[in-house]
C-alpha cells in the first residue's frame, strides 16, 4: 500500500521528465509498435521507405537538376538533392506522423493515464528506422559518384539530435492542440510543404540573396540542411553560427512545446 | 487505517464542445479575458457540472458501490481515481496500484492484438516485461481467449473485450480496482466469474469499486455504496439502505412518469387505438390502493379499458419485470373466458402471496387476441416490496422469490466403515 499511483497531475519540468524516463519501458514498446504497425499489411513493407525518397529523389533531379538547371555547387545534382532531401524527409514525416498521434489513441488516453508525450515521442523515434533504411540509397549514390568519404560526416548525429529536438518541438504543438482543434491535421501538410521550400532542400543556400540571408536562417531547418550538406557532401566543418542559432531556438520551442502540452494535457481526456 | 480513496469537495466541469469551449483549454487566462473584452458578442461556453462537491472515503479493503441514473457522474468518479482527469476543485487522493476498467475498456488500441494489448496495458500500469509473462498465461486463461488472444482487438465482440479487460485488470495485483458495467456484457457464466473474482478479490484486501446500473450486482458485491444523482451525493452508506433509497427514488420517478395518472393521459391522447388503457390502480389485500406491498401479500390489478374496435377472445397479460429489466413472472387470462371486449370494462386480477423478494418492480400489460399477437403491451404502473419477513435472512442475499420452504434434518446412523466399504466396493467395480 505503499506505492503511489502516477495520476494525471501537475508537475514542474523537471518532475515531468523524471516521470517520462520512469516510463523509458513503454516508450520503447510503443515505439516498436509504431514500427511494426506501420508497413503491418503492405506488400513492399520496409521496402517503401527507401521507395519513397527515391523517387522524389529521381523526380526532383529531372526537374531541378536537367530542366531548371539549379546550381548544386559543383555535385551530381541528384546526390546533392538527395543529401538534403534524406534528412528533410525524416523530419516532414516525423511531424506528420506525430501531431495526430494523440488523437489516434483517445482510445488508451481516456482510459489510463501515463505521460501523452510518450505518443508523439514514439512516432518520432520510429521514423528514424524509415530514415536509416533511406540511407542506403545515399550509400549506394555516394559509390556511383565517387564521393569520397570525409571525416566531417561524424558531426552526422550531432545534426540529428538538433532536427528530432526540433521536430519535437514542432510535434509537441501539433499534437496538443490538435486534441482541441483538429483544424490542425488540415493545416499540417500545408504548413509541411510550404516549410520546405523555405529551406535549401532543392536549391543552395547561396541562391538565397545576401539581403535575405539573416532572416532566412531564422528557419532551424535551414542550417541544419545547409550543413548536413557541407559535413557530408564538401568535408568542411559547419558555420557554427548558423548551427548554434538553429540549435538555440530548437531547444527552446522544444521546451515552450513542452511545458504547454503539459499543460493541455491536463485537460485531453475531457474532450469528448 | 488511512483511506485509500479520499474525495474531498470534489467539482469536475466539463465544457459542452464548442469552439468557443476549446479557448479555455487552449488559452492562458489573460488572453480568454482579452478576447472576451474584445469578441464582446457570443454566450460564454456551456459547461456543465459533472460532480458538485462530493466527499467520501474509501478504506482498504473496503467494496464501494456507485449507483444512480445515466448521468449522475458515476464515470467521472472512476475517473479521477484512475487520474486520467483531475478535479475542478477539491482534492482527491489515492495510494496503490489501480487496476481500472471505465467504460469497459482498459485501455486497448484496437489496432494490436489481444496479446500486445495485454503487454501494453501491463506495462502503462508500471509492470516490468518478466512480471507480465508471469501473469500472461493466467489472463488469457481467465478471459477464455485462448484462440483469438492473437486477433487485433478491433475485431472482438464487446464481451470479449470486456473479459480481456477485466482479465487484465484483475491479474495485476490492483490495491485498488475499478470495475464500470463489465457486468452488463459478457454471458451469464462470465458475470458469474467475475462476481466470484470480486469477492475473491475482497476477501484478499483489494478495494473494490464497482459502478453499475443494476443495484442488485452492488448489493452483492458491496458493503458501502453511494447513491449519485446529478453529480452530487444523495444518500452514503451500507450498500442495503443505499440500494433501498435508490430504489424508492427510481419508484418515485417512473410512478410519477408512467404511473395510473400518466397512463390515463397518455392513452386518450391515442384515441384511435384499438384498446385504450383508462386507469390502473394497484390494490392491496385490505382494499386500500397502494405500491408498496409486504412480502407475500395478495396484489390486485385493477384496469380500466376502453375497446374503440371490436376485439374476438381476447388474452390478457400482466408482467412483473425487476427495476433491472429481468422478467420474473407473467400471468395470463388463460382460464378467463371472454368472448369479445365491450365498450368499457373493468378488469381485475389478484396475485396470491407476492413471493418476490423486497425491490422495485414494473408491471407491465398486453392484451392478444386471437392471432396471439399482443397489440397493446405497456408499462402501467411500478411498485415496491417491501422487507421479506425476518425469518428468510436479509434481502441481499439475492434471489428473484423466496418460496415457503420446510426444512428437515434427522441423523442418520451409518458407521464411517460402512461408508468406506460401499466406496471401496463402487472404487472396484470399475
Amino acid at each position: 500500500m505503499t506505492t503511489q499511483p502516477v495520476t494525471l497531475q501537475r508537475r514542474s519540468f523537471w518532475q515531468n521528465l523524471r516521470l517520462l524516463a520512469h516510463y523509458r519501458e513503454l516508450l520503447l514498446r510503443w515505439t516498436s509498435r509504431e514500427i511494426r504497425a506501420r508497413y503491418r499489411q503492405s506488400v513492399l513493407g520496409f521496402g517503401w521507405a527507401l521507395v519513397q525518397p527515391a523517387f522524389q529523389m529521381i523526380v526532383i533531379s529531372i526537374v531541378f537538376g536537367s530542366f531548371v538547371r539549379v546550381p548544386s555547387e559543383g555535385i551530381p545534382y541528384p546526390i546533392f538533392a538527395y543529401a538534403a532531401l534524406l534528412p528533410w524527409t525524416l523530419f516532414a514525416s516525423s511531424i506528420s506522423g506525430a501531431v495526430p498521434s494523440v488523437i489516434q489513441n483517445m482510445q488508451l488516453v481516456t482510459k489510463v493515464y501515463f505521460p501523452r508525450e510518450i505518443l508523439p515521442l514514439s512516432a518520432i523515434l520510429a521514423r528514424l528506422v524509415d530514415f536509416a533504411i533511406a540511407s542506403l540509397v545515399f550509400v549506394g549514390l555516394i559509390l556511383w559518384y565517387h564521393i569520397p568519404i570525409h571525416a566531417t560526416l561524424l558531426f552526422v548525429p550531432l545534426l540529428l539530435a538538433i532536427q528530432m529536438v526540433l521536430a519535437l518541438g514542432v510535434s509537441l504543438l501539433g499534437a496538443a492542440i490538435s486534441v482541441f482543434l483538429r483544424d490542425i491535421s488540415f493545416a499540417i501538410p500545408l504548413g509541411m510543404q510550404l516549410w520546405m521550400y523555405a529551406t535549401p532542400v532543392i536549391y543552395p543556400l547561396s541562391m538565397v540573396p545576401e539581403r535575405w540571408r539573416a532572416f532566412y536562417l531564422l528557419n532551424p531547418m535551414a542550417g541544419i540542411i545547409h550543413s548536413y550538406r557541407w559535413v557530408v557532401l564538401q568535408g568542411q566543418l559547419p558555420d557554427f553560427g548558423y548551427l548554434g542559432v538553429a540549435t538555440f531556438i530548437s531547444l527552446l520551442l522544444c521546451a515552450i512545446a513542452y511545458a504547454y502540452f503539459k499543460q493541455l494535457e491536463m485537460a485531453m481526456a475531457d474532450i469528448i | 487505517m488511512e483511506p485509500v480513496i479520499r474525495f474531498e469537495n470534489v467539482s469536475k466541469r466539463y465544457y459542452l464542445g464548442s469552439q468557443r469551449a476549446y479557448a479555455n483549454y487552449l488559452l492562458p487566462g489573460f488572453a480568454q479575458r482579452w478576447l472576451r473584452r474584445d469578441g464582446g458578442g457570443g454566450s460564454p461556453a456551456k459547461e456543465i457540472w459533472a460532480l458538485r462537491d462530493v466527499s467520501f472515503e474509501v478504506r482498504p479493503g473496503e467494496t464501494l458501490g456507485i449507483i444512480g441514473p445515466n448521468g449522475a457522474g458515476k464515470t467521472t468518479i472512476l475517473s479521477l481515481v484512475a487520474g486520467i482527469t483531475t478535479p475542478t476543485s477539491g482534492h482527491i487522493g489515492v495510494r496503490g496500484r489501480v487496476g481500472a476498467l471505465i467504460q469497459l475498456g482498459a485501455g486497448f488500441h484496437p489496432e494490436l492484438t489481444g496479446r500486445e494489448n495485454v503487454y501494453l496495458n501491463a506495462s502503462i500500469l508500471g509492470l516490468k516485461e518478466a512480471e507480465v509473462d508471469r501473469i500472461y498465461d493466467g489472463i488469457v486463461a481467465f478471459a477464455e481467449l485462448e484462440k483469438f488472444i492473437d486477433t487485433p482487438v478491433k475485431r472482438y465482440s464487446s464481451g470479449m473485450y470486456a473479459r480481456l479487460g477485466f482479465a487484465v485488470a484483475v491479474h495485476i495485483d490492483p490495491d485498488i480496482l475499478l470495475v464500470d458495467e463489465v457486468l452488463s456484457v459478457g454471458d451469464l457464466s462470465f458475470r458469474c466469474k467475475c462476481q466470484k473474482k470480486m469477492r475473491a478479490l475482497r476477501e484478499r484486501g483489494t478495494t473494490i469499486v464497482f459502478v453499475s446500473h443494476n443495484m442488485y450486482a452492488v448489493q452483492g458485491i458491496c458493503e458501502e455504496a453511494i447513491f449519485l444523482l446529478d453529480g452530487t451525493v444523495k444518500y452514503k452508506g451500507p450498500a442495503t439502505s443505499v440500494v433501498q433509497s435508490y430504489e424508492n427514488w427510481i419508484h418515485e420517478a417512473e410512478f410519477s412518469k408512467a404511473g395510473h395518472l400518466a397512463a390515463v393521459e397518455e392513452s386518450t391522447s391515442a384515441a384511435d387505438r384499438v384498446v385504450e388503457l383508462c386507469s390502473v390502480r394497484l390494490v392491496a389485500q385490505d382494499g386500500r390502493p397502494t405500491s408498496r406491498f409486504s412480502f407475500g401479500e395478495d396484489l390486485t390489478v385493477e384496469i380500466e379499458l376502453r375497446a374503440n374496435e371490436r376485439v374476438e377472445r381476447p388474452l390478457f397479460s400482466i408482467i412483473v419485470v425487476r427495476s433491472d429489466g429481468l422478467r420474473c413472472c407473467v400471468v395470463r387470462s388463460s382460464s378467463l373466458n371472454v368472448a369479445y371486449l365491450v365498450d368499457v370494462c373493468l378488469l381485475r386480477v389478484t396475485i396470491r402471496d407476492m413471493q418476490l423478494n423486497a425491490g422495485t418492480y414494473f408491471l407491465e400489460f398486453a392484451i392478444a387476441d386471437e392471432t396471439a399477437a399482443p397489440f397493446l403491451y405497456e408499462r402501467v404502473s411500478s411498485f415496491l416490496i417491501l422487507d421479506p419477513p425476518k425469518e428468510n435472512v436479509d434481502p441481499t442475499w439475492g434471489g428473484i422469490f423466496i418460496p415457503a420452504a420446510e426444512w428437515c434434518y434427522e441423523p442418520v446412523a451409518v458407521t464411517r466403515k460402512s461408508v468406506t466399504e460401499e466406496y471401496t466396493r463402487c472404487v472396484n467395480l470399475d
